[in-house]
């Protein structure tokens, strides 16, 4: 009896140990990304992914993950196309923009890489600042109008 | 005198200058109240089994997404070549007052306050909603409205001659004058940025919106997306799509997280198309301009000639009495 117990705790313990290796490969993310498709329009946008990584440690809130109840049912991703199943399987990460593309009429469950960015942001920082609040505020705060600054950076 | 003194003569006489006979009397009453019966008949059937056109497109409008950026009047803006706005599209000082598009602009972002969390105000997009079976297409006297197989509702200004019956027929408010043309005035409105679409694009409006509050799409496909969005966040989401239905549907399809009534939307649509309510009435007029006429007037003759008979029956019988006495 007392040796299941132990084996139990042991288990939970490992359990926990590659739970929190998995939540701690952040650290080979990049540090500053420079998201830039709207250069057209607006000033790229400095996202501090690590400081974003460490603070909320959980990939999963923004990243589809495997292992993640929250994520979307497998076919919704790997059913886009038939490369795209193949590259996700033999690469660990997919940059956002090959499957978040432009909208797609014939996909309207796919969302445009600008939704996909914005929506995440919008989940914790809408109502930070002016965001939600005042047009003004996005341009004010993440994304200056081409040829301006932030004001932050002022 | 001499004449009308035989019964058997005055009766011969009486039948020259009858021109109604009983017999056609009473076939032209049958026959005009059968046309006349299936003249109203055809309002029932008029609509059809036509379920709408099957590829159309829509618009799914997320009410909980919208972050009142107002990108969408913007791009609206500089894809229609309207003139640029006397209020910048990044103040915030239009929400003050409830707004509505107008030939200045098809589309308008109106600011409501949240129940749920008054730091997070909600905003409403307004355009035309390119209703399944438009209103404004159905009151127009000439057809200058146009549901095309892509569901977008457009208006063709070279066949408008301004009578705005489309103005006071849409239940949304949508269609505008521009009152200031004194020349050449014409109703405008969204066109679903119908040349886009045609060409494989996607509207203006939904291109800019980095929110995710709108999205474009086959309108089936919307209606099973809007579901499931409700059914994954029963709390989020109030369960009604609204535009699903409503007036007959429209091609603009909205979800929110408050009732739509709180919200500005009108609540007292039947769902039915608004063209039902008037068909009946308007399906009338030429059976009642056309057939009543004719009918009420045999009716005046029949009875004026029976007047006219009596009349001179109770005449003849005087002067029997007299020529007896």
């Amino acid at each position: 009896m007392k040796r299941g117990l132990v084996l139990f705790f042991a288990i939970t313990l490992s359990l926990f140990f590659a739970v929190s290796l998995y939540a701690g490969s952040s650290g080979k993310a990049p540090d500053v990304v420079s998201l830039d498709t709207m250069k057209d329009k607006y000033e790229a946008v400095p996202f501090t992914h690590k400081k974003h990584a460490d603070m909320i440690s959980d990939c999963g809130k923004c990243h589809h993950q495997h292992g993640n109840n929250a994520a979307d049912p497998c076919k919704d991703c790997h059913a886009v196309t038939p490369s795209v199943f193949k590259q996700s399987v033999t690469a660990g990460f997919l940059p956002c923009r090959n499957c978040h593309t432009s909208p797609n009429p014939q996909k309207p469950h796919l969302v445009s890489l600008k939704v996909a960015y914005h929506s995440k942001c919008f989940e914790c920082h809408w109502g930070m600042g002016n965001i939600g609040t005042d047009p003004k505020g996005c341009t004010e705060l993440c994304h200056a109008i081409k040829g301006t600054k932030l004001s932050s950076s002022k | 005198m001499g004449k009308s003194q035989n019964p058997d003569e005055h009766n011969g006489e009486k039948k020259t200058p009858r021109t109604i006979t009983r017999r056609c009397f009473l076939g032209a009453v049958g026959a005009l109240g059968t046309t006349a019966l299936i003249g109203t008949g055809s309002k029932a059937s008029a609509a059809g089994n036509f379920e709408g056109w099957p590829n159309r497109f829509g618009v799914l409008t997320d009410l909980t997404a919208c972050v009142g950026c107002r990108s969408c009047e913007k791009a609206c803006n500089e894809v229609n070549n309207l003139p640029s706005p006397k209020v910048p599209f990044d103040d915030k000082s239009v929400f003050n007052e409830a707004r509505r598009p107008n030939e200045n602009a098809y589309t308008i972002v109106n600011q409501y306050a949240n129940p749920k969390d008054k730091d997070k105000p909600i905003y409403r997009k307004l355009q035309c909603n390119h209703c399944e079976e438009p209103a404004c297409a159905n009151s127009c006297p000439i057809h200058a409205y146009n549901k095309t197989p892509e569901g977008a509702v457009l208006y063709r200004e070279d066949f408008c001659f301004g009578c705005r019956y489309c103005m006071a027929a849409c239940p949304f408010n949508v269609p505008a004058f521009n009152y200031w043309s004194a020349l050449e005035p014409k109703i405008m409105k969204c066109t679903m940025c119908y040349p886009r679409i045609k060409n494989g694009g996607i509207p203006g409006c939904v291109e800019a919106c980095p929110a995710g509050a709108l999205t474009f799409g086959k309108r089936d496909l919307l209606l099973k997306l809007a579901a499931e969005k409700i059914a994954k966040n029963p709390d989020k989401y109030v369960d009604h799509i609204y535009g699903e239905r409503e007036a007959g549907g429209t091609s603009w399809i909205y979800i929110s997280g408050v009732p739509f009534g709180e919200l500005g939307f009108p609540t007292n649509l039947p769902n039915k198309p608004l063209a039902e309510e008037t068909k009946g009435f308007l399906g009338a007029v030429p059976v009642v301009l056309t057939v009543w006429p004719a009918l009420f007037g045999m009716c005046y003759a029949a009875l004026r000639h029976r007047d006219e008979i009596e009349k001179e029956k109770s005449a003849n019988e005087k002067k029997e009495e007299v020529t007896h006495e």
